[in-house]
């Protein structure tokens, strides 16, 4: 999808106009190169990035979704398609003018409906319990899967289901879920200076259409503790909560 | 080896099984066999094999045969995957209790016991290697052999789940084993009398030699390809005696063992089997899946939510029974309860992983034995 995305719009143009003024004889050279490169940049999409040598702060402890500072999934969508609609008055008012438009592209509008209801799926796990010590994070994510990344590790799990690919770039903790059917959930995790707050950022993409769909959360810290009642884990019956034995003020 | 080379090893198996035996959901069967030293069981192709019922005896057969279960080897192919190896780790100590579970059933043997190393305590070891595991299929390769280095007969065992509903309980997975007891008994009624009792002396023996080669080293001979008994020894050698009292104490540890492994199956077996059934749950999703796709491509397309859901949906269903069978996996992982035995008016404590107290017991009772006859330590 990147290769796409940089081979678009006026780039394109740009790249179209040098190519004319090439010697023909030179041209298949060019060509040559051209796909040798963008086979290059296209094959390094599955490498994750290197880990940053810059060590991560703290993330540890129990956190909770701050509603009132995060993103709705329905006002991204409303913001989303008013960007779809200005998109499509922008083509209609050049096509009306018989000049060429280089815009984005629009995709396919009910791709973009669906991955919003993802988007919903994706992020609504309320509750984080991040446990991080010096070779591993891993963000348990209430009633879904923990992210985890190691150190030491390539930074990719793959199976037949889905790749999986996380690092840390020095700022922030990256995991990249793509599955089979072209569906890709990219998670960004950053934390506050003053370590009471987690930013998470969404961004859903397939390629049935041109728009990603991204949306940001707000965590704050919690005290398990204090919160009325406990959960613990259990083999037999899972998740298991009490309100006894907790300490309140 | 990556996980989709392993499916589609399983794969490859599974389709000579389906295409040599009716299938009906859950596939049981010995798809291959070896053939022994002395040539009497020679079956070198494909043989698939519809579950055996188990043959039960009247009785333990005479002279009565003890049965060594090693836990079984994790194979080659979990070392490279964190996940898988914390998975094959937890099998290979679940199945010899099911393998050991089919034996005693049978009412044919003399005392069966999981052991973490293949050795004389018993005349015969049962050896098995976990060569595909990933919750849909499993594939063992089971080897019998005694302690004069006679291989009995080598099989390979495969179970195929094709419904998660099968996989909730340890059924299909006991009756899987059968098959090894009825091989046993097979080879067991070909030997004389007399060939089984010289079996149960060599044992013996090989046992004494293990903790006094200097004074049995002479009762066997080596030289032939599989050891042979020379001569026995009185029955009334002092030395006998406290190689007797030195093996029970060996079976005091074999048996708080055993104990271990029970409390394990209650404790992991209900995870373990929810992992089974969310990976048949996957595996079939995703040749679901790949149908699916085969047809979009031929124009017939789902809705852009259901796709994307139902594939969201399987990666998540499997993360999360994966992580909580790695997470249970880890706190069992080399964690086995420190085992409390009393010898000799003496109590000891063994820590550490299961190989390890084995290995800490047997130089123990080593010591004992130098102690007792006086020699040097």
């Amino acid at each position: 999808m990147g290769c796409r995305r940089a081979l678009t719009g006026r780039a394109v143009a740009n790249l179209h106009c040098s190519f004319r003024c090439v010697a023909p004889g030179r041209r298949l050279l060019l060509i040559a190169l051209l796909l040798a490169a963008a086979l290059v940049a296209c094959g390094t999409n599955n490498t994750p990035p290197e880990m940053s040598a810059v060590p991560a702060p703290d993330f540890s402890g129990h956190w909770e979704v701050n509603y009132g500072r995060s993103d709705s999934v329905q006002n991204q969508l409303n913001s989303t398609f008013r960007e779809v609609q200005r998109e499509m008055r922008r083509r209609r008012e050049a096509a009306e003018k018989g000049a060429p438009y280089h815009g984005p592209g629009l995709g396919d509008v009910d791709t973009l409906f669906a991955l919003a209801s993802m988007a919903e799926l994706v992020v609504e796990p309320a509750l984080l319990e991040i446990d991080q010590d010096t070779q591993r994070i891993r963000i348990q994510r209430e009633n879904s899967f923990a992210l985890i990344c190691a150190l030491d590790t390539s930074g990719q799990d793959v199976n037949r289901l889905g790749r999986e690919t996380c690092w840390w770039d020095g700022q922030q903790w990256h995991f990249v879920i793509q599955l089979p059917d072209g569906l890709n959930v990219a998670h960004r995790f950053t934390r506050s200076e003053d370590g009471n707050s987690l930013a998470q950022r969404t961004k859903l993409s397939d390629p049935g259409t041109g728009h990603d769909f991204v949306i940001s959360q707000i965590f704050d810290r919690y005290d398990p503790a204090e919160r009325g009642f406990s959960c613990i884990k259990t083999l037999s019956r899972g998740r298991v909560c009490t309100t006894e034995g907790v300490h309140r003020e | 080896m990556s996980l989709s080379a392993r499916r589609c090893r399983a794969l490859v198996i599974c389709g000579l099984m389906i295409g040599l035996i009716p299938v009906s959901g859950c596939t049981t069967g010995v798809f291959a066999s070896k053939g022994n030293q002395r040539g009497d069981e020679v079956v070198s192709t494909i043989s698939p094999a519809p579950v055996e019922p188990l043959m039960i005896g009247d009785g333990p057969l005479l002279p009565l045969l003890d049965v060594n279960v090693v836990i079984f080897d994790v194979g080659q192919d979990a070392a490279e995957d964190e996940a898988l190896m914390a998975v094959r780790k937890l099998e290979s100590r679940l199945l010899p209790g099911l393998l050991r579970e089919a034996l005693v059933r049978s009412d044919q043997w003399g005392a069966v016991r999981v052991v973490p190393n293949a050795s004389a305590l018993a005349p015969v070891n049962i050896q098995a290697t976990i060569l595909v595991s990933d919750g849909r299929d499993l594939t063992l390769d089971v080897r019998v052999s005694d302690v004069t280095g006679e291989e009995w007969f080598e099989l390979q065992l495969a179970e195929t789940q094709a419904q998660e509903t099968e996989a909730d309980n340890f059924a299909g997975l006991s009756n899987l084993f059968y098959v090894v007891s009825n091989r046993m008994r097979k080879h067991w009624l070909s030997r004389s009398e007399e060939q089984r009792a010289r079996l149960i002396s060599t044992a013996d023996i090989l046992y004494a030699r293990e903790l006094a080669p200097d004074v049995f080293a002479d009762y066997v001979d080596s030289t032939s390809p599989t050891l042979t008994l020379k001569r026995e020894p009185a029955k009334n050698e002092p030395m006998l005696g406290r190689v007797r009292r030195i093996k029970n104490q060996e079976y005091l540890f074999c048996d708080a063992i055993d104990e271990q492994l029970g409390n394990l199956l209650e404790l992991a077996g209900p995870t373990y089997l929810l992992w089974r059934q969310a990976a048949i749950e996957q595996a079939n999703w995703l040749d679901h899946y790949e149908s699916m796709a085969a047809s979009r491509t031929a124009g017939q397309s789902g809705g852009a939510f259901s796709r994307m859901q139902s594939s969201y949906a399987a990666y998540r269903s499997y993360r999360v029974q994966e992580q909580a069978l790695l997470e249970l996996a880890e706190a069992l992982e080399g964690e086995s309860e420190p085992v409390v035995l009393s010898v000799e008016d003496a109590v000891f404590t063994l820590e550490g992983t299961l190989e390890a107290q084995y290995a800490t017991w047997r130089e123990l009772l080593q010591e004992i034995f130098l102690l007792e006859r006086g020699g040097p330590l």
